[in-house]
C-alpha cells in the first residue's frame, strides 16, 4: 500500500535539495554585499564562510544525479517537505556566530521562523545587530514568504525539465498563467513592484520623523517586505511601536491586507476583472470574518481599565487585529500590555484571529479564509439538504476563480485540514503546559507557531526549554506546509527507512 | 474634650518610703500595689493623650514651648497633604513587567540609548527615545521627552556603537490615554552616566580566508559537475 521510496527517488531529492542550497549560498551574497559596503567586516566574514559551506555541501549533493531529471509527485513532496528545514538549518549558520543567540537551537528556531515567515524570535539584543545580519533576517522571509519553489522556477534554478509538481507541492494550487515559471515570475514581479513603492513612501515618513536617509531607508526596505510576505520580522527590538508614526502604520496595513489576498487574484485584477476580487468567497468570507472580529473586540476592549478610550482603540486594537488575523506578527503595543491591559476576550480575539489566517495562495498562514468560507457554506448545504424532499436535487456554489459547485472532495479537503490545525493547536498547549506555563500564555503561542502568526506573550524567549523549542519549529514546519505534504513526507519517510532497490516503470518514466 | 497642652513628661512619682526593716515592709505592700496603680494609669492617660490633637499656631506648625517643640519632632503633622508622586527607582524589565499599579507613578531608570531620536506627532517639541536596559534582560521603554533633554544623548547605540547611558526620572504610563494607549516614561529629569562609545571592530584577514577556500572548493566542485554532465551527453 505505501510504496517506498527507491535509491533512485533519494538520489534525486538530494540532487534537488543540493540545488535549493546553492540558491541559499546566492542568497547569502546579498548580506555579504552589504557588509562589504557599510564596512562590517565581522559579518562580512561571516557571510563569506557560511556562503562557502552551503557551496560546498548543495554541491556535493547535486553529484546525488548528474544528468537533470523530472520529479515526480513523491520526489516533489519530498524536495519541498525537507526544503523548510533544509534551508532554515544553512541559514541559521551565520546567525548564530553573530553572537547574538544563546545556543544553535536558538538560531535554527530564528533560521526557521524566517523562513517559515512565522516571525517569532529568540535573538537577544536586536538593536545592537549589524545592517548585514538584518538584511539576512529579511532576505529569509523573502524567499519563505515568496515560497522557495516559486523562487526557484522563476530564477530557473530547477532548468527547464522542473515539472508542476514542485508547485503543487508546496500548497499552492492555482495556476495564475498557463506556463508555471511564468506564474512564478508574475508573482515575483507584483512583490517587488509594491515592496518598492511602499519603501519610497516609507523611507520619507522615517526621514521626516528623525532618521537619517540610510537608516530610514533600510528600516523602510524592511518592514515592507516583512508586512507583504506576512513575516513579522522587525529590525528593532520594539517592533512597529518603536516608529511612534501612525503613517507608517497604516501603510503597513495596507500591506498586510495585501499578503492575505491570493496571488492569483492580482492577476485578474491586473488584467482588469476586479469583479473577480470582490465576488470571491475568500474576500466575503473575511471582510464578514473582520467585521465580527472588529465589533467584539472593541467591544470586549471598551471594558479596560486602560484602553477604553477610542483613540486607543482604533489605533492599538485595529492594527493588532490586522497584524494577527494576516498572521503577520507585528505589534504596537507591548507583551506586558497585551497580558495586563488588554482584556482576556481582547487577548482571545488576537489569538482566534491568527488562528484563521488569511487566503490561499497569499503568504498568509492559519487555517485559511476559503476554507472556513467552504465549512460555512457545506453547513449551508447540510440545511437546505435536511429540509428539502427526498426528491430533491440541492447544490450549492461558491464563486473562486469562477462558479464553481460545492463537492464533497472540496468539503473533504476543508474540514481535514481544519481538523489537523485544531488538533496541532491543542497538541501544542498541551505541550506548554507540559512545560510548566499558563493555559492561556500556552494556547495563545501554540496558535502562533501553527498559524505562523509570530505575536508571542513570553513563552519564546532566549533560554526557553529546548524541548519546547523544538516543538515550536515542528509547529512552525507543519503550519506552513498545511499539513498534508508534511505528513505525506513522514510517511513515506518511515516506510522508506530500508529504500526499494529495483526502479519500477513508473520511475524509467521519469529518467 | 479641650485643647489644652499636653504633658508628654511622666509626672514624678511619689518619694518611696524607706524601710527600717525588711520586716515593716509588708506593713506597706498594699500603699506601694496602689502607688504602682496610680503612676501606670497616669502613664496609659499620658499616652493616649487627653486632647484630641495638638495645638497648631497660625503657619500650621506645631505650637508650645521650645523644649516641647524639641519633643515633638516625631510627632505627625496631620495637616500635611498626602503626596502621591512616590519615587521609585525601577528596572526597565520591572517596568515592562508591572501591572496597573504602577500607572502614573514616578520612577527613576538607568539605559542605554539605541536606535534612533523619532519627533512625536503629539508634540513637535518632544521626541521619542529608546532606553535599552544595561543588565542582561535587554529590556526596552519608550522615552517621552523634551528636544532639549535629547542634546544630552551623544551617540545611539547600534552595531558597533555603545549609546548613551542615561538616568531618566519622570512618570511610567502603562497606556497613556492621550498618546493612544502606549507604554511610556514621561521624562521629566535627564541626566548623562556614562557618554557613547565607539566599539572597534578591525578587519581580520583570516576571517575570510576559510571563506575563500570553501568557495575555491565549491567553484571546483560546481565545474566538476559541469565536465561531468557534458561527458554524458
Amino acid at each position: 500500500m505505501w510504496q517506498r521510496f527507491t535509491l533512485f527517488d533519494l538520489r534525486v531529492i538530494g540532487h534537488y535539495l543540493g540545488m535549493l542550497i546553492l540558491f541559499a549560498a546566492v542568497l547569502m551574497a546579498v548580506p555579504f554585499v552589504t557588509a562589504l559596503i557599510l564596512q562590517e567586516w565581522d559579518p562580512a566574514g561571516r557571510y563569506l564562510y557560511s556562503m562557502g559551506i552551503a557551496i560546498v555541501v548543495g554541491s556535493l549533493l547535486r553529484f546525488c544525479r548528474i544528468e537533470s531529471s523530472r520529479l515526480n509527485r513523491q520526489q516533489a513532496l519530498a524536495v519541498v517537505g525537507l526544503a523548510w528545514v533544509v534551508l532554515g538549518l544553512f541559514c541559521s549558520i551565520p546567525l548564530y556566530f553573530s553572537g547574538h543567540y544563546l545556543t544553535y537551537l536558538d538560531a535554527v528556531f530564528d533560521g526557521i521562523s524566517g523562513i517559515t515567515t512565522t516571525g517569532a524570535s529568540v535573538i537577544i539584543d536586536l538593536d545592537h545587530l549589524s545592517y548585514a545580519d538584518n538584511m539576512f533576517r529579511f532576505m529569509m522571509h523573502l524567499l519563505g514568504g515568496l515560497g522557495l519553489i516559486v523562487v526557484a522556477l522563476s530564477l530557473g534554478v530547477f532548468g527547464k525539465r522542473a515539472s508542476t509538481s514542485l508547485f503543487t507541492s508546496e500548497a499552492r494550487t492555482e495556476h495564475v498563467v498557463p506556463n508555471v515559471i511564468q506564474t512564478a515570475q508574475f508573482i515575483t514581479k507584483i512583490t517587488a513592484i509594491v515592496i518598492a513603492i511602499a519603501t519610497v513612501f516609507m523611507t520619507v515618513f522615517l526621514m521626516l520623523d528623525g532618521m537619517e536617509f540610510m537608516r530610514a531607508a533600510l528600516n523602510a526596505l524592511w518592514v515592507a517586505i516583512s508586512a507583504l510576505v506576512t513575516g513579522g520580522f522587525t529590525p528593532m527590538q520594539q517592533s512597529i511601536l518603536y516608529y511612534h508614526s501612525a503613517g507608517i502604520e497604516f501603510v503597513l496595513m495596507i500591506l498586510m491586507i495585501m499578503g492575505t489576498i491570493a496571488f492569483v487574484v492580482y492577476s485578474e485584477v491586473w488584467k482588469g476583472r476586479t469583479s473577480v476580487f470582490f465576488r470571491d468567497i475568500e474576500t466575503r468570507a473575511g471582510i464578514v470574518w473582520m467585521v465580527a472580529l472588529a465589533i467584539v473586540l472593541t467591544a470586549t476592549l471598551s471594558t479596560s481599565t486602560l484602553f477604553a478610550d477610542l483613540p486607543s482603540m482604533m489605533r492599538r486594537g485595529t492594527f493588532m487585529l490586522v497584524s494577527a488575523a494576516s498572521t503577520t506578527g507585528f505589534s504596537v503595543i507591548t507583551t506586558n500590555q497585551l497580558l495586563t491591559v488588554f482584556t482576556s476576550g481582547a487577548f482571545l480575539i488576537i489569538a482566534v484571529a491568527m488562528a484563521v489566517g488569511g487566503g490561499t495562495g497569499s503568504t498568509a498562514g492559519g487555517i485559511k479564509l476559503f476554507r472556513v468560507g467552504i465549512i460555512a457554506k457545506s453547513i449551508v448545504n447540510t440545511i437546505k439538504e435536511t429540509i428539502s424532499p427526498d426528491s430533491a436535487r440541492v447544490a450549492v456554489s461558491y464563486y473562486h476563480l469562477g462558479r464553481r459547485v460545492l463537492s464533497s472532495d472540496v468539503v473533504k479537503e476543508a474540514m481535514t485540514v481544519f481538523i489537523l490545525y485544531v488538533i496541532t493547536y491543542t497538541i501544542g498547549v498541551l505541550v506548554g503546559i507540559a512545560h510548566g506555563y499558563d493555559a492561556t500564555q500556552a494556547i495563545f503561542e501554540s496558535i502562533a507557531m501553527t498559524s505562523n502568526g509570530g505575536i508571542t506573550t513570553g513563552i519564546v524567549t532566549p533560554g526557553m526549554p529546548w524541548t519546547l523549542e523544538i516543538f515550536y519549529i515542528l509547529q512552525m514546519w507543519v503550519g506552513r506546509l498545511e499539513f498534508l505534504t508534511l505528513i505525506a513526507l513522514a510517511v513515506k519517510l518511515i516506510v522508506s527507512i530500508l529504500p526499494r532497490r529495483k526502479r519500477n516503470a513508473e520511475d524509467a518514466r521519469y529518467r | 474634650m479641650p485643647n489644652t497642652p499636653r504633658k508628654s513628661r511622666i509626672a514624678p512619682a511619689p518619694a518611696t518610703p524607706t524601710f527600717t526593716t525588711p520586716a515593716e515592709a509588708p506593713l506597706h505592700a498594699p500603699a506601694l500595689t496602689a502607688l504602682a496603680f496610680a503612676l501606670a494609669l497616669s502613664v496609659m492617660l499620658g499616652a493616649t493623650g487627653c486632647s484630641a490633637g495638638a495645638p497648631t499656631d497660625s503657619t500650621g506648625g506645631i505650637a508650645g514651648t521650645a523644649d516641647e517643640e524639641a519633643a515633638n519632632i516625631n510627632l505627625v503633622n496631620t495637616s500635611q497633604l498626602p503626596d502621591s508622586s512616590f519615587l521609585y527607582d525601577a528596572q526597565i524589565a520591572d517596568l515592562q513587567n508591572s501591572d496597573s499599579y504602577m500607572n502614573g507613578q514616578t520612577v527613576q531608570v538607568t539605559g542605554e540609548v539605541v536606535g534612533d531620536r523619532i519627533v512625536s506627532d503629539y508634540d513637535t517639541t518632544y521626541y521619542w527615545i529608546t532606553l535599552q536596559a544595561t543588565d542582561d534582560s535587554y529590556a526596552e521603554i519608550s522615552v517621552y521627552m523634551p528636544a532639549s533633554s535629547t542634546e544630552l544623548i551623544d551617540m545611539y547605540g547600534a552595531y558597533g556603537k555603545r549609546g548613551t547611558i542615561l538616568q531618566v526620572r519622570g512618570t511610567f504610563w502603562a497606556a497613556r490615554a492621550d498618546h493612544d494607549g502606549v507604554t511610556e516614561l514621561e521624562a521629566q529629569s535627564v541626566s548623562v552616566v556614562n557618554k557613547g562609545e565607539i566599539i572597534e571592530t578591525k578587519f581580520e584577514p583570516i576571517r575570510f580566508i576559510v571563506g575563500g577556500i570553501l568557495l575555491v572548493i565549491g567553484a571546483v566542485l560546481a565545474l566538476l559537475y559541469r565536465y561531468l554532465g557534458e561527458r554524458r551527453r
